[in-house]
């Protein structure tokens, strides 16, 4: 029986197939031809079959190439699809077999490929990340970046696109033919059905924005929320737009989605210009606002329902796809109870729930987790790795260092209605914030031991000294001892250190150096 | 893994190392199980008002319960109590209704009650379901977000609104019918008697229709803390001051209030019903009533759409100005303002 899981573990080998397309011949496992020629007259076991294969050849070759154990790289795919090979991490509390992966990740430690902390908030959780070490591995092994099999082709070395595309297409042709000739369900999708990928920029960017800006007009002179921000998220790109409150994000988002009027600039989501053509906009997109908007008078499985009559499903369509949400978010038990009486959590996984009934293009999410427990918080960025590594394009804001750092692609850094810096989070922390930043406040003032601190500025290493009121802040590349220095310089002016901190590469430096201000949660 | 009330979000089955993929089982029918939706206006138009009757269905009895009493409360003590306890005199003291064909026994109250008081459920029904509603839609959490990204334009979320609150005050007019025609005591029976069903129809879905855009545009204008005005300053003298217990023509022994009560559209309500009920009751003109219920239906029908939408996309001002002078009135103020420097 081929149910939706099925579906999906066959594009993930599908999806695995396309580097073996790449590098059969290299490998020698098997012929470029025998990977991606599909026998028109396949059943789905076969087709099944040929993926297993295709991706057997896969790990193989992989692992040859790299070193790495075959179940090395099992994981180490796991990794890289949720992540991509930016610093990617893992939350290994949910895996089955505890003494398989404990052997795994040790190896993948030992080899320096990943680097594993356990997390503060739940000591259960370990986090994996991705090291340098490891995307380099990964990249020179030509592994796919994650399954998301639509996108999977740009992935792929050039040369070897048309053949892998021909494989993807077809497999998966087929494999949606099968599965619908098996259930009995409706004809395919006629070209008029399917999303419309020839609206599309050329670039495929899902979202673009060019100096977006929003001049509120009130009795205390006008307030500039949004001051010209220009955006490009790709498809399947998990973008986030990172920054204080207050800081411009909601507005952003409003925009983008069509609930709030630019006062100049454009933009475009899923192809279609937020100004001119804002139903065409929200046919596209799937909303998770910041505020409770569930419909408080109806029930969880009809909130679901009449948000997918809304968007033109029948009324058993509508039933069905409730059910297919409700049991993808795990809220079966509580499909009769009113959206009133949800906790926080679920309340949140049935807005996303509710924010895909229609197959968005793209996903908005205002602050997802503000305002939900830690577990609950760790929860929901599964949910959303899930969602990601299917190919979903999200874009979601934040005020929370880590979960960008957690969650996104690329991030921007906003404040006061601009970006002010944009990229992966690895980018980011090596352009602006590559510096340990230690700061240390005194009881009464900087000490006057003015040479201390230059000797500590032509200390190598340090890049920058910030003396301000009774603090003193130091970027440092190699922060070892810099704070022993500062607090005996302290000690030597007869000065109380009151205050130490030590904070390494994070986007929270990141934020320090590009904006000199503590980052304000 | 602990027992927490809030169970991890699509864990049915959890990332396994096996498996070597992401979690969350179902997301495979999220994204690639999705049926290809088409939307058109009228689907979602219909689906909207599909869930409309939906909760009007789970909320009936105590909608009913609600919009029962009133009317049947009116009906008792003045067509059966106050004639039992002889206070109807009180009534014809002052001369009877003029325009009352001077039979025998004259006019009963209940005959004017009738039409009054159908008058007084459709404005009450209309502004409630519609305003109510709105109001809360508007106010902290904002639900009003979740319609108004359904794919259709804002004004047509406008009218679905004012659909649905038409529908209901069109029910609640249908309610008091029975009520007046059964609850009263000997000899105080209505007389009523329809000639012209269509214009009865036309008048009935006009009003509502009427009464329903007025509660959108309250609904969106008011400011939710001053929600209890709306019986106060709204409801109660649109009601007293309606025709609803005397009929319009009656009022000529007070000039001043004759005329002034024609700002009141609940006058022309009250009297289009008389003048297809109870046609022996004297009434106003009836291109008066149908200039101002149709008429009236339109253009409060625009303006409510128009600052509906309006407000919908530009709450943000209000909520920013709000947050950062704490003045909360102010808000409703400049919206006002604004609607009129546009």
């Amino acid at each position: 029986m081929v149910d939706e899981v099925g579906t999906y573990r066959t594009e993930q080998a599908a999806c695995g197939g396309e580097g073996t397309g790449a590098r059969a011949d290299a490998s020698g496992a098997m012929s470029a031809d025998d990977a991606v020629g599909v026998p028109p007259d396949a059943s789905l076991s076969e087709l099944l079959a040929i993926a297993a294969r295709t991706m057997g050849a896969f790990r193989w070759h992989t692992a040859q190439g790299t070193g790495i154990s075959p179940a090395g790289l099992d994981v180490l795919r796991v990794l890289a699809s949720r992540g991509g090979l930016k610093s990617s991490e893992v939350v290994a509390r949910g895996w089955s077999t505890p003494g398989r992966v404990t052997s795994v990740v040790d190896t993948l430690v030992r080899d320096g490929l990943v680097e594993r902390r356990r997390n503060e908030v739940d000591r259960r959780v370990v986090r994996l990340y991705l090291t340098d070490r490891g995307s380099r591995k990964l990249a020179e092994a030509g592994a796919i970046i994650g399954p998301k099999w639509r996108d999977a082709c740009n992935y792929v070395a050039r040369e070897d696109e048309p053949v892998v595309r021909r494989f993807l297409t077809d497999t998966i042709e087929r494999f949606n033919e099968l599965i619908r000739k098996e259930r009995g369900t409706r004809p395919p999708p006629t070209a008029r059905d399917r999303r419309p990928a020839e609206e599309l920029p050329r670039s495929g960017a899902a979202i673009r924005a060019e100096d977006l800006r929003k001049t509120y007009t009130t009795s205390r002179g006008d307030v500039q929320a949004v001051r010209g921000i220009s955006l490009e998220v790709a498809t399947g790109e998990f973008f986030g737009l990172l920054g204080p409150n207050g800081a411009g994000k909601s507005t952003t988002i409003g925009m983008l989605t069509t609930l709030i009027v630019p006062t100049g600039g454009r933009a475009w989501v899923a192809g279609t210009d937020v100004m001119a053509n804002p139903v065409g906009v929200k046919r596209r997109i799937g909303v998770v606002p910041q505020n409770n908007t569930l419909d408080m008078q109806l029930s969880v499985s009809e909130n679901l329902e009449f948000r997918s009559r809304f968007f033109g499903l029948g009324r058993r369509e509508a039933a069905r796809r409730a059910e297919q949400l409700l049991v993808a978010f795990g809220l079966t038990d509580r499909r009769r109870a009113m959206a009133t009486d949800l906790s926080g959590g679920q309340a949140r996984r049935l807005m996303i729930a509710r924010a895909l009934v229609h197959k968005p293009d793209v996903l908005f999410l205002d602050e997802p987790t503000a305002g939900l427990d830690p577990q609950t918080r760790v929860n929901l960025w599964d949910t959303l790795h899930a969602l990601h590594a299917e190919g979903q394009t999200i874009l979601l804001t934040t005020h929370y260092m880590e979960e960008a750092e957690a969650l996104c692609d690329r991030v921007a850094v906003v404040d006061h209605g601009e970006v002010l810096a944009s990229g992966t989070v690895d980018d980011l922390k090596q352009g602006a914030g590559a510096d340990t930043v230690i700061t240390v406040r005194y009881e009464g003032g900087v000490p006057r031991e003015l040479d201390t601190l230059s000797a500590l500025e032509s200390r190598p290493g340090v890049s920058k000294i910030e003396a301000d009121g009774d603090q003193v802040r130091v970027f440092a590349r190699e922060p070892d001892g810099v704070l022993g220095e500062l607090v005996t310089a302290g000690a030597r002016a007869g000065l109380t250190v009151r205050d130490a901190a030590q904070l390494k590469p994070s986007l929270e430096t990141v934020f320090l150096t590009l904006t000199g201000r503590e980052y304000r949660e | 893994m602990t027992t927490t009330s809030n169970t991890p979000a699509g864990r049915a089955a959890p990332i396994s190392a096996e498996s070597g993929t992401s979690s969350l089982t179902g997301a495979v029918a999220v994204i690639s199980g999705a049926p290809v939706p088409h939307p058109t206006m009228a689907r979602t138009f219909a689906a909207m008002m599909a869930r409309e009757f939906r909760v009007l269905g789970r909320n009936l009895p105590s909608t009913f319960t609600r919009s029962i009493i009133q009317p049947l409360l009116w009906v008792f003590v003045f067509t059966y109590v106050m004639p039992k306890i002889g206070a109807a005199s009180l009534f014809e003291a002052g001369g009877g209704y003029p325009g009352a064909a001077g039979g025998a026994g004259g006019t009963t109250f209940s005959t004017i009650l009738l039409p009054g008081l159908m008058a007084s459920m459709l404005l009450m029904q209309g502004i409630t379901a519609t305003t109510f509603p709105l109001v809360m839609e508007f106010s902290w959490q904002r639900t009003i977000e979740d319609r108004a990204l359904a794919p259709v334009p804002l004004n047509v979320l406008a009218i679905q609104k004012i659909t649905a609150g038409a529908v209901q005050a069109f029910l609640g007019a249908l309610i008091v019918i029975p009520i007046v025609l059964f609850v009263h005591a000997a000899g105080q029976t209505p007389h009523a008697h329809v000639t012209n069903w269509a214009l009865l129809a036309l008048i009935l879905v006009a009003a509502s229709l009427l009464t329903a855009a007025l509660g959108l545009l309250l609904g969106t204008l008011m400011d939710p803390r001053k929600m209890q005005m709306l019986f106060a300053a709204i409801l109660l003298p649109a009601t007293m001051l309606g025709c609803v217990f005397y009929p319009w023509s009656a009022l000529h022994h007070i000039r001043w209030l004759q005329i002034a009560v024609l700002f009141n559209p609940m006058v022309y309500i009250s009297e289009g019903l008389r003048a297809v009920l109870t046609p022996e009751v004297g009434h106003l003109a009836m291109w008066a009533v149908l200039l101002v219920l149709v008429g009236g239906a339109v253009l409060i029908g625009y303006l409510g759409s128009e600052a509906f939408s309006r407000r919908v996309l530009n709450q943000r001002v209000a909520e920013l100005s709000w947050v950062r002078a704490g003045l909360g009135n102010i808000q409703h103020r400049k919206m006002l303002l604004r609607l009129v420097d546009d």
